[in-house]
């Protein structure tokens, strides 16, 4: 329970100043968001029982709210959304064996 | 090997009865979205300006730092041969100006005018951009006496965006590139009237200018006072990349911006008595 806590503060932590590189260093040199490509990595890997691609999905979320003109929530809920819906499609349909090879997040 | 583990780590879930919509998520779901609307409703501008005033520091810094990294990276040389042409250009602008303001402020004094009105600016700097679209946090606010639609500028009159969210001490400024945003511009040397359009990613297309006008490449695009948002005269960039399609009603041209971010670092809100329409 201790490790899951730790790990997702890590991750939370982490994910803050990531996300704060980006939006002030970044702009200059590149458009592409590294923190939407790591969401995404996060949600394909992991088990589909786990908690992590959804908390990343979540707190990426409501950075972009805070950090934009949008209502707090908005992005929040809707990468959330996205998340649970990925995590099904993959769950429910996708049958790649190739998948389980990646190292388990 | 691969495929065993695969198909445990799949049916795993499936002999646990594993579901991905749990009615424990689906009840966080509802309850989060309940919280967000509390916090939209009295929190928002509050909690905003906290989070904001705990990450300036860093922010700012970066900023900074990512403006000087970009400047250094530039091709130098280039960048110098550009400039002591646009230099020498300049120079002998400022000597046709110089006799037109001399002429100008004797017409002015004969008919008893006064001069012309200066604008009320206040002094920010950016703190960082908006990842998925053009807009830029600065650090100043409504203590500072910002209100929403307050035209946002840089040196030179460029005109960079408008404020859009007021918290106390910091606001959120949509740049003129930000996805269809539009703007009433001029083009005094062809006295044309068009449309400024936003397209995302810090670009700008130029709309709506009739077919008979004589567009010319190069040609400074202004706001005008037509549209009501932003005071007449502000540098919006240059006609560029002109297209004229025959079965079209109007021709378009691409606008060549004259801000880069990496300039960016001040600017400057223009505090105007009345926003007409916001």
């Amino acid at each position: 329970m201790i490790k899951e806590i730790l790990k997702t503060l890590f991750l939370v932590i982490a994910m803050y100043y990531l996300f704060i590189f980006e939006s002030s260093y970044l702009p200059f040199f590149t458009f592409f968001s590294f923190l939407v490509l790591f969401v995404l990595v996060v949600n394909l890997l992991e088990e589909p029982q786990g908690r992590l691609g959804l908390i990343s999905a979540f707190f990426f979320g409501l950075m972009l709210d805070i950090y934009s003109t949008h209502f707090i929530g908005l992005m929040a809920l809707s990468f959330l959304l996205a998340s649970l819906l990925l995590k099904f499609i993959l769950f429910k349909y996708v049958k790649i064996p190739s998948l389980s090879w990646m190292p388990k997040i | 090997m691969f495929f065993v583990n695969f198909v445990f780590f799949r049916r795993m879930g499936y002999n646990q009865g594993m579901k991905i919509f749990t009615k424990k998520r689906i009840t966080i779901l509802v309850l989060l979205f309940f919280c967000f609307l509390i916090i939209n409703s009295f929190l928002k501008d509050g909690l905003k300006n906290f989070v904001y005033a705990k990450s300036e520091s860093l922010m700012a810094s970066l900023w900074n730092r990512g403006s000087e990294q970009s400047f250094l990276n530039k091709n130098q040389e280039e960048l110098n041969k550009k400039l002591i042409e646009e230099n020498q250009k300049l120079l002998s602008d400022l000597a046709d100006f110089q006799r037109i303001k001399e002429e100008n402020d004797f017409l002015r004094n004969s008919l008893d005018l006064g001069t012309e009105n200066n604008f009320d600016l206040m002094l920010g700097r950016v703190i960082s951009k908006d990842i998925l679209s053009d807009s830029l946090l600065i650090n100043i606010g409504s203590n500072s006496g910002i209100k929403k639609g307050f035209p946002v500028i840089i040196s030179g009159k460029v005109l960079l965006g408008k404020v859009v969210d007021v918290y106390p001490s910091y606001s959120r400024v949509v740049l003129i590139t930000q996805k269809n945003n539009l703007i009433d511009v001029e083009i005094p040397d062809s006295q044309i009237f068009a449309l400024s359009k936003g397209s995302g990613g810090l670009n700008l297309t130029l709309d709506m200018i009739a077919r008979d006008k004589e567009l010319k490449e190069g040609s400074l695009v202004l706001t005008s006072a037509l549209g009501g948002n932003y005071p007449a005269g502000l540098l919006i960039g240059k006609v560029k990349n002109i297209k004229k399609i025959d079965n079209e009603a109007y021709q378009t041209a691409d606008i060549e911006k004259v801000f880069d971010l990496d300039t960016i670092n001040n600017i400057f809100v223009i505090k105007i008595a009345e926003i007409y329409n916001d």
